[in-house]
């Protein structure tokens, strides 16, 4: 990964990292005073700092877009509570929080010790997908160093409370993303999610109490509690305040993550920042935020980044992973290719999911095959509806909301396979040589 | 064995309940062993306080936990969207080609398992590959033959460390 | 017991129209059943297995306000809530329906085939809601099937549903961890590890759990159709838990036994010595009266065997004058053939003996602070303390225990260690093996020491906590600790699971206050009717009996349903006693280490083939019923009654009639009702005041073993026993285990896994090794068939 500058115009506003290099080393993190809105916050009451963060009106960055600060509002009294930090990003297209761990690490352990205090937390821990090798160890690095300068386990500048911080490695599985299944993972369970109620604000980390953010989320508490959340809200729109990391990917000129003030719209991401599509290449359609959210067409490039923006579009922001589709693409594949991600990381706890993304999946290679029919996708499009919205959690949604997306928008590509009873694609357009199902080596049997 | 018993042991410290500890267990326990083999979880389970077969249950959950044995080298090919876009597929069937072997799956000579894995995060440098869990970015075709005359004559990781 | 309850606070919600209120907090699923008579199908939905888990989403449902369908199973009811379920709502049912056909995508759909089918929550629901035809165009998932899980259970991996029901039960009811789900999404399936049987004492209950054919008793595949057989209501009689369950009987046989779920009782679990466990074969039962000639044991006509079964006890009894016949029981007669021995043993003034330990079986004794079952689910402490795992003794009352812990209640091991509860325990005070006694009286002088709102000052301490805990080899701190936190529970229950004087119990429970509070004490009994006999009027101990037979006092015994030989820890002694006594009349199902030695040998009735009741460990008195008759034609009651007639005492010979009777003299059973005893039975039990007991010596534990030997714990496990030993897939429940400690195992080189020998005075014990980072070094502890004497010695070495 360059360790270059990544960010280019139009964001005057780059809040949360800097502008060109890393700041790995807390000392130079301290130049450019790193660790200030910690001696802030020690000074406020949690009170004061959930309300710091309420009026910030920051909305998570883990892909729901919920307000931080009532969720931080919401966490139960009970002792002992811990601080979660979900570092799993995994949701395909989506590698901002690396960025930020790999550039900024001490502005997350800074909103870590921020957060911790305001919950008086027993512990953080960072779960990090196991993936991130590097960067869990630049994380305990980081760490080591904060703990040297004494700002975790011991007395925080001056008050008796100790913070303490531990990485904790996933071992690569998408749905530890998901918070309760983070939960379960991290208590020493199979990483599955759970039902709501009890909800981890009551019952999450070890079945204490729990509050559970995105690492981008957590590292820009230190910029709202050093700027005030007032004037952190005066960025953005009104809805969706502040700045933003979006990674861009796909077939664009310019890819990385970019940090974009959260009025800006699509067309300024991939167009301006981005650099557009390479050369004699034309936008076919993008994915405006993780490859679980339905695409928008190039007609729909003017939308705003904001989370309500991409709603009304039609979409949702989600992750803030952008991918940029040129016109040589097969949807069909596109679609299966999504599928077959969703089918795999699946959990199998519940049925539709379970079995829905292996039927839609498929269906898909079906088609994609050049078999099936013209009825067969309008059951596909029933199955999608068959498991979106009656999920134990949203990964069946995550599935089937881009799949009926890609054949709503290119239903004629769709019915194009079927009736030349292969892919009509050249050689080579993207994806050309697509490999057959990832699936694990037969499982062996047991005797007694 | 008594290294990794009480290397766990300092795990289940950085926890409230030992059970929590698992996943940093069975890292542990497959940097030792160089995968999972039935005696890992013995030991795992030893360990912690909990039956084999729950700790076999959680690593089976997870991608990264080998159930099987690997090579000296695991090399680790994304093919999820976007790096599907800028030619991962053909990236391993080109690694796929000077291995002798379909993914997953370990050459002759027991020096490289190939596998294909969902997205890494790398996503703006693709297409990734991940080469005993560190990061190489815009992989291309032509990279593979030089990576794997490398990974042959180097030994596995964990010894190289030692 | 407790406080007047407030009123409880009730909801009123609509379920398709229909207006309801129940109290708040009512599970949804149960609300619509019971309230509004709408039912919603759930597979996943098993309240026993803990909080729901929403996985199956049959059960989804509109609710007025919310964005998308809910699953009713994890929702409670709250006031004003409207919900729509797929009787109403279009869109409820659309998603019912799909959720089937995605259950079916992978189903073999081989009802015809299933053992299941018939009584198949699955193939119900697909009848009713299912999709007449299928859209189906994909290969289904196929495994290798069946596949045992162990000698007693099969897999069927197709039929699976992956309700998640059996893995919740061994993770979270069992806690045992073995039986799983592995691998993810659409490959996930349930295993257990590397190939090893699914072990549990409990796991049976995954049978009745699966609601698809996927998990079958290997014993009842293909042996009967839900409309060929008959279940008879009965209770379990393998142990003094007197769990309720039904018993298939198909053609004349015993094929299957299911629970009957008494809340109360056994939570609706069964342990695998209840469910699996069979007096089989029939034929090598004894089934007639077998009287000793030169050529050995043979059959006799009922009539002359029981005429000089009396002619000799009545001789002796006159020749030797009262207590020269001893009548030895040991908990295994129901109370009404327990009355006609009585009967008998009154007639004869002979000496009588249902437990193994007369002094650990005063029950009565104890009145005042007895404990109900249920008050463990209530308990905020739970103390065990004893050698053994309370399973050893009572079977379910394990899984009560871990589910009272789950609940919250602080529960506390004070043993030597190695057994299964101390992992999730609060706390684990280690002891010597065998000073439950001394264990007892420590804890009595801590209590006292600690004072509080309960405690009495007066209690009788046998001497100074730090001596009582060096007797016990207990930590001090450990045992004010502990001390600590019963004195502040406000509903302790303390479960002893040795064989120690009951008085040693009640200093502590008068110490404790447990006669003021609720919870209390329950001490488990060694036999399943032990404290019926008892209660009927056959009391004392064998090690009371035993002495007496040494020194020739005794001239004729009468062993009944017991075989000391095997099952006391003085078994040398009685078989070297009972081989020079004059009379020794045995009655047993099969031959034995007693009827070796008798004389005149009459047949036992056995677990269904016997009606009457029985008393569990808590008093309560439940009704067997038979579902087949008893081996030898003549029902046990019937002949104890003509017996009776030779030494001219009458008895009744019709269960009911003995009850009656019972129900008439007898104020333990005074008021109980022979259909009610037989449904689900209820707890009759008012707590006498308590009477300060006297003060004791607390009997020493063992001394120690010479240097390199170790101290043996070896209670009787709950797998041992003829019907056990007779049960081929039961094998693995009783395969050998010797527990050490790891420092010990480490000092001797022997691996976990290895196998290994110990030698000790009762035999020689082959098993595999286990480690406990918990069990006193020193110490090792095997699941000998037998009683082999806690706390003697043995010596330990790799085989
Ligand atoms: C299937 C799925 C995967 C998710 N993956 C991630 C992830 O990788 N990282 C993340 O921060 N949130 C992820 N989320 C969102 C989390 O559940 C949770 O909402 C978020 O971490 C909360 O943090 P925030 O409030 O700071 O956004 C995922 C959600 C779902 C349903
Ligand atoms: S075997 Fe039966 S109980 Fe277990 S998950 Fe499958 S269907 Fe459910
Ligand atoms: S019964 Fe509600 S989800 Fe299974």
């Amino acid at each position: 990964m360059p360790e270059g500058p990544t960010f280019a115009e139009p964001a005057a506003t780059a809040l949360l990292l800097p502008f060109a290099g890393s700041r790995r080393e807390l000392a130079e993190y301290e130049t450019h005073g790193g660790y200030g809105s910690l001696r802030k916050a020690v000074g406020m009451s949690s009170q004061e700092l959930v309300d710091e963060m309420i009026a910030s009106n920051l909305r998570g960055r883990g892909g729901a877009g919920f307000p931080a600060g009532r969720k931080a509002s919401f966490l139960a009294q009970a002792e002992p509570r811990y601080l979660v930090i979900n570092a799993d990003e995994s949701e395909p297209g989506t590698f901002k929080d690396r960025e930020i761990i790999l550039r900024n690490p001490h502005a997350l352990i800074e909103g870590v010790l921020i957060y911790l205090w305001m919950i008086r937390g027993a512990a953080a821990y960072i779960y990090i997908r196991g993936e991130y090798a590097k960067e869990a160890s630049i994380l305990e690095g980081a760490i080591a160093q904060a703990r040297e300068r004494g700002y975790v386990g011991a007395p925080l500048l001056g008050t008796d409370y100790v913070p303490e911080i531990v990485v904790h490695r996933g071992a690569g599985a998408y749905i530890c993303g998901e918070e309760t299944a983070l939960l379960s993972s991290l208590n020493g369970d199979r990483g599955q999610p759970t039902a709501k109620p009890p909800f981890p604000a009551v019952s999450g980390a070890f079945k204490r109490p729990t509050l559970l953010n995105n690492v981008e989320t957590v590292a820009t508490v230190p910029t709202i509690i050093g700027m005030g959340g007032a004037a952190y809200a005066g960025v953005g729109t009104e809805q969706s305040t502040g700045t933003k990391l979006f990674s861009l990917s796909g077939h664009v000129q310019r890819p990385g993550n970019y940090e974009m003030p959260l009025s800006a719209t699509y067309r300024d991401l991939i167009e301006v920042v981005g650099g557009g599509l390479p050369e004699g290449r034309s936008l076919k359609c993008f994915v405006p935020g993780g490859s679980s959210m339905p695409v928008l067409m190039p007609e729909q490039l003017d939308t705003g980044l904001a989370f309500e923006a991409v709603v009304a579009a039609g979409s949702m922001a989600g992750s803030g992973a952008v991918i940029v589709i040129d016109e040589r693409t097969c949807m069909v594949r596109f679609a299966l290719r999504t599928a077959e991600f969703y089918m795999h990381e699946s959990c199998g706890k519940c049925t539709p999911c379970r079995e829905g993304t292996r039927w839609i999946v498929e269906l898909l290679r079906r088609m994609e095959a050049g078999l099936g029919s013209s009825e067969e996708i309008d059951l596909l499009l029933n199955i999608c509806d068959r498991v979106e919205g009656n999920c134990l959690c949203v990964l069946g949604d995550a599935c089937a909301m881009p799949v009926r997306s890609h054949i709503r928008n290119f239903r004629a590509e769709f019915e194009e396979h079927v009736t030349l009873g292969r892919c009509p694609c050249p050689d080579d357009a993207p994806m050309a040589e697509l490999y057959p199902p990832l699936l694990r080596a037969p499982l062996p049997m047991v005797t007694v | 064995m008594a290294e990794l018993y009480e290397a766990i042991q300092r795990e289940i410290a950085k926890y409230p309940d030992r059970r929590g500890a698992i996943l940093p267990a069975l890292h542990l326990a497959q940097e030792h062993y160089g995968w999972l083999p039935p005696e890992a979880f013995e030991a795992v389970g030893e360990a912690l306080d909990l039956s084999p077969a729950h700790c076999l249950s959680v690593a089976s959950f997870y991608d990264m936990f080998f159930l099987q044995p690997v090579g000296d080298h695991v090399v680790e090919v994304c093919t999820n969207l976007s790096c599907a876009l800028v030619g991962s597929d053909r990236l391993l069937r080109q690694f796929e080609r000077e291995l002798g072997v379909h993914a997953p799956g370990t050459s002759e000579d027991g020096k490289v398992t190939l596998r294909r894995v969902e997205c890494l995060g790398g996503c703006g440098w693709g297409p990734v590959v991940m080469v005993d869990e560190q990061y190489q970015e815009h992989f291309q075709p032509e990279d593979v033959a030089p990576l794997l005359t490398e990974l042959r004559s180097t030994p596995r990781p964990s010894e190289s460390h030692a | 017991m407790s406080a007047t309850q407030p009123a409880t606070e009730t909801v009123t919600l609509t379920v398709d129209g229909r207006e309801i209120t129940v109290p708040k907090g009512t599970p949804l699923v149960v609300a619509a059943a019971e309230q509004a008579g709408v039912e919603i199908p759930v597979f996943c939905y098993e309240p026993r297995l803990g909080p729901p888990i929403g996985a199956c989403r049959m059960c989804l449902v509109e609710i007025e306000g919310a964005p998308k369908l809910q699953a009713a199973c994890t929702l409670s009811c709250t006031d004003g809530m409207v919900v729509k379920t797929a009787e109403t709502s279009e869109q409820a049912k659309d998603a019912q329906d799909g959720v089937l056909e995605f259950m079916l995508l992978n189903h073999p759909l081989d009802c015809p085939v299933c053992d299941k089918g018939g009584e198949c929550p699955l193939q119900d629901l697909t009848f009713r809601y299912g999709p007449g035809n299928t859209r189906m165009t994909i290969p289904k998932r196929t495994y290798e099937k069946p596949l045992p899980i162990s000698p007693s259970i099969v897999l069927d991996r197709e039929r699976c549903i992956l309700c998640y029901r059996c893995t919740r039960f061994s993770g979270d009811v069992a806690e045992d961890g073995e039986l799983v789900a592995r691998e993810r999404g659409a490959q996930s399936v349930i295993a257990t590890f590397a190939e090893q049987p699914y072990a549990n004492a409990f796991s049976g209950n995954v049978t009745e759990l699966c609601p698809v054919g996927a998990l079958l008793p290997t014993a009842y595949r293909f042996k009967a159709r839900p409309w060929e057989i008959v279940n008879v209501p009965t209770v379990c009689t393998g142990c003094a838990t007197g769990c309720n369950t039904w018993a298939t009987l198909r053609e004349n046989k015993v094929e299957r036994i299911l629970s009957r779920n008494h809340p109360d009782v056994d939570d609706g679990w069964l342990c695998d010595k209840g469910r699996f466990a069979r007096f089989e074969p029939r034929d090598e039962r004894i089934a007639t009266p077998l009287v000793r000639e030169q050529t050995g044991l043979t059959a006799a006509a009922w009539d002359d065997a029981l005429r000089t079964v009396g002619q000799r006890l009545r001789h002796h009894s006159s020749l030797a004058g009262p207590g020269g016949v001893a009548i030895v029981t040991g908990g295994s007669l129901t109370n009404e053939e327990a009355l006609g021995w009585k009967a008998i043993s009154d007639s004869l003034a002979a000496r009588t003996a249902s437990a193994p330990v007369a002094a650990a079986a005063d029950w009565e004794s104890l009145a005042a602070y007895a404990a109900s079952l249920v008050a463990v689910d209530d308990a905020d402490a739970v103390v065990v303390i004893g050698d053994q795992e309370p399973a050893d003794r009572a079977g379910t009352l394990d899984l009560r225990i871990r589910k009272a812990r789950r609940a919250g209640a602080h529960l506390a091991i004070v043993g030597p260690g190695g057994t299964s509860l101390e992992r999730d325990a609060k706390s684990f005070i280690s002891t010597l093996p065998g000073a439950g006694s001394a264990v007892l009286a420590a804890l009595t002088a801590a209590v006292v020491e600690a004072g509080g709102e309960h405690v009495r000052s007066d209690a009788p301490t046998a001497g100074s906590l730090e001596s009582l805990a060096t007797a016990a080899g207990a930590e001090v701190g450990q045992l004010r600790e502990l001390a600590g936190a019963l004195t502040a529970a406000q509903r302790p229950v303390l479960i002893v699971t040795d064989a120690v004087d009951t008085a040693d119990i009640a200093r502590l429970a008068w110490a404790l206050g447990l006669d003021r509070r609720a919870g209390g004490v329950l001490p488990l009994p060694v036999g399943a009717n032990e404290r019926g006999e008892r209660a009927v009027g056959l009391v004392g101990g064998w090690d009371e009996v035993l002495p007496a037979l040494e020194a020739g006092t005794i001239k004729a015994i009468v062993l009944v349903g017991c075989d000391p030989v095997l099952e006391s820890a003085d078994g040398e002694r009685w078989q070297l006693a009972l081989a020079q006594t004059e009379a020794v009349i045995s009655v047993a199902a099969f031959t034995n280490g007693v009827t070796s030695q008798s004389q005149i040998v009459l047949p036992l009735d056995v677990e269904h083939e016997r009606d009457g009741t029985v008393m569990n460990l808590e008093g309560r008195v439940q009704r067997v019923r038979p579902s087949l008759a008893p081996v030898s034609g003549v029902p046990q009651i019937e002949w104890t009654s003509r017996l009776a007639g030779f030494i001219e005492v009458t008895t009744p010979a019709s269960p009911l009639k003995a009850f009656t009777a019972l129900a008439e003299s007898n104020p333990a059973f005074a008021g109980l009702s022979w259909t009610e005893a037989g449904d689900r039975a209820e707890l009759q039990r008012e707590r006498p005041a308590a009477e300060r007991p006297a003060a004791g010596k607390p009997a020493k534990p063992a001394k120690a073993p010479e240097k390199g030997a170790f101290r043996l714990v070896a209670p009787r496990p709950l797998f041992s026993g003829a019907a056990v030993e007779r049960t081929a897939s039961l094998a693995h429940q009783r395969a050998g285990i010797v527990v050490l400690a790891r420092a010990d195992a480490e000092r001797l080189g022997i691996a976990r896994g290895a196998q290994v020998v110990v030698r000790h005075a009762a035999g020689e014990h082959v098993g595999t090794a286990q480690l406990s980072r918990r069990l006193l070094p020193g110490t090792v502890r095997i699941n000998w068939r037998g009683a082999a004497g806690t706390g003697s010695t043995a010596v330990v070495g790799a085989q």
